[in-house]
């Protein structure tokens, strides 16, 4: 194993390096899944960044007339919903939020996660015991159920909406990095460390840290999409931020009409599909990429 | 006084010794060579010296370095001796560098781990250490990630990160078991060079003698986790004393070059080493032993012989003169004995 290591992709180090060393697009040939999710990614940020400049002003104002359909008015593109608000600008706004509250959450998830790892996978013993036990306190909820209460608890903004997301969602990348972390801590330069004298912080920043990593590219970016699915899942419950539009509130919102105009629903629906498709296709891209074992196109 | 003077260090997991009463002493500028089978407790001693047997293992007995007792030194300590005063190079080269970080970053890390250097001096002192491992066109290299480097090339990045702190005792666990033959004798001739140039002690772990014979001033065999022998080794390689060494000999194939000898059947040593926890009452290697008799029932206690130390109370006998390895009859010969 250690001998093919520093070669190949798979191993934390060849990731980084891999990324590094080739230049840019021509890497994304070879993956069709990463640039078609690059693609769905960059279209979504786009949208995002540029909703304040098409709709200035709030999106939740009236616009026009009720229920137009998509088409029916130059004006609206997209139509308007059944209080006459502008379906085209509600989901341009909405894109921030949700990938707001995805990354934010991801990230959260991944500090949590990665820091609890290392640290379990590291030192082992008593310390592995009990920052495993939380994670399994954690994992043995039901995370949406989990989000709700916490949400309900705390009060729906964007900021606690991404807590609660982000803090259901950090075992299994404190089991991903702790894996890594366990195997890591057995090779040769982390005993080469301890021979040389390095203390624990600095041994586990300089080499565990790094080099266990390599797992959390791939599920990172599967992460950003289950925190955005979840935010949908809350704001079509309701329980999203009654200051700020999403997608998932839209649906909650058009779900009534479904039988009369169920582009109220759809829109958003596919806006949220595209999205999380993206992050997902990006995750595999990646996979396909890193992972030495699948064959090259 | 000796730079390292080790006395009755002993290793235990549990009821099993791993090592049991090794006292050994090793002079500054000066080879040891330990060798022994796999399993011999070689790297349990090499950890035991600098205090890193993992948890469950306990270490007994006293290492004292420079005039400095380890043994009992508080952990802050004993870390500020490690990498500072004691270097350690392992086995496979191939893991022992990090893969992420640049040749250049780790050594400068090594150096920096026991100096307040900053990182424009730790980089220009890295790039000297590279040199003085010969890595050709140091300065250029230090930029490179491991993985452009060779087997033997990352082996001497490891001992450049070994000796980074100007340590007065290195210990090489199987340095060389990884490469190849030429790179071998390339690394053992580093790590002499070194071992002449810095004044340094060096300590060889290894099962192979040739490399014994190339490098080493002394050499301690070990078995089952005790010294059995330790003697000089021109006298070694003239007049093994016990008969494992004299086995482990046998066990060696010979280049020979022209008119070819009769093809020779390599002698193994019969059976394995004894687990530790599992070793026999009495001489530990008896078992496997050809001379054993009677008197092997005892532990034989370690005994003087001339300049050499032994522990085989058939050694110790004036009528005993070391027996020639037995002739091994050659494959037909076996072939017509069947």
């Amino acid at each position: 194993m250690s001998l093919s290591a520093p070669t190949h992709g798979g191993m934390p180090g060849g990731i980084l390096q891999r990324l590094m060393r080739t230049p840019g697009l021509r890497r994304l040939r070879g993956s069709r899944a990463l640039l078609v999710g690059l693609l769905l990614l960059a279209a979504v940020v786009a949208v995002a960044l540029s909703a304040g400049l098409f709709y200035p002003g709030d999106p939740r104002d009236m616009a026009g007339p009720a229920g137009t359909w998509p088409g029916a008015d130059a004006r609206f593109p997209l139509g308007t919903d059944m209080l006459g608000r502008d379906m085209a600008a509600a989901m341009a706004h909405s894109a921030g939020t949700s990938l707001t509250v995805g990354i934010a959450a991801a990230a959260l998830a991944l500090l949590v996660g990665i820091a609890a790892g290392v640290l379990a996978g590291y030192f082992g013993g008593a310390v592995d015991d009990v920052l495993m036990r939380i994670s399994e306190l954690f994992q043995t909820m039901p995370s949406l159920l989990f989000t709700i209460i916490l949400v309900v608890i705390l009060g729906p903004t964007t900021a606690s909406i991404s807590f609660a997301i982000g803090i259901t969602a950090w075992p299994q990348i404190a089991r991903l990095v702790r894996a890594e972390a366990v195997r890591v801590r057995r090779l040769d330069y982390v005993d080469a460390a301890v021979t040389l004298g390095m203390g624990h912080g600095r041994i586990v920043l300089l080499h565990v840290l790094p080099n266990s990593l390599a797992p959390v590219v791939v599920a990172a970016s599967i992460l950003v999409a289950q925190a955005i699915l979840s935010d949908a899942s809350l704001s079509f419950l309701g329980l999203g931020d009654p200051n700020g539009m999403s997608w998932g509130s839209m649906v909650g919102a058009g779900r009534p009409m479904l039988r009369t105009a169920w582009y109220m629903t759809a829109l958003p629906g596919g806006a949220i599909f595209l999205t999380v498709m993206g992050f997902m296709l990006i995750g595999n891209g990646l996979n396909d990429l890193l992972n030495p074992r699948t064959p090259v196109r | 006084m000796s730079l390292l003077e080790v006395e009755d260090l002993t290793v235990r997991f549990g009821d099993a010794v791993v090592v049991d009463r090794l006292s050994f002493s090793v002079e500054a500028g000066e080879t040891l060579a330990i060798v022994g089978e796999s399993g011999c407790g070689k790297s349990m001693t090499a950890l035991a010296l600098t205090r890193l047997v993992a948890p469950p293992g306990r270490i007994g007995g006293r290492v004292r370095l420079d005039g400095l007792d380890l043994t009992g030194l508080p952990e802050a300590r004993m870390r500020a001796v490690r990498g500072d005063r004691v270097g350690i190079v392992f086995q496979d080269p191939m893991s022992a560098l990090n893969p992420v970080l640049t040749v250049g970053e780790q050594v400068a890390e090594a150096v920096r781990a026991h100096s307040p250097l900053g990182a424009r001096a730790a980089r220009a002192r890295a790039a000297e250490l590279l040199d003085l491992v010969h890595i050709p066109d140091a300065h250029r290299r230090l930029d490179d990630h491991p993985h452009r480097f060779s087997g033997g090339m990352r082996q001497r990045v490891a001992i450049a990160i070994a000796i980074a702190a100007n340590p007065s005792l290195l210990i090489a666990d199987e340095p060389t078991t990884a490469l190849d033959v030429t790179i071998q004798a390339q690394i053992l001739c580093l790590l002499d060079e070194l071992r002449r140039d810095l004044g340094m002690g060096l300590i060889l772990i290894t099962h192979d003698l040739g490399v014994v014979a190339e490098t080493a001033d002394r050499v301690l065999v070990m078995y089952a986790g005790r010294k059995v022998e330790e003697q000089d080794t021109p006298g070694l390689f003239a007049a093994p004393l016990h008969p494992y060494t004299r086995r482990l000999m046998g066990a060696k194939p010979r280049l020979t070059l022209g008119e070819p000898p009769p093809r020779q059947r390599l002698q193994e040593i019969p059976g394995l080493v004894p687990l530790p926890g599992a070793i026999p009452p009495g001489c530990a290697f008896a078992p496997r032993c050809a001379d054993a008799d009677a008197g092997c029932a005892a532990v034989p206690p370690l005994q003087r012989h001339g300049q050499a130390a032994v522990a085989c109370h058939r050694a110790g006998l004036p009528a005993w003169t070391p027996r020639q390895v037995p002739r091994w009859a050659d494959r037909s010969q076996w072939r017509a004995a069947e």
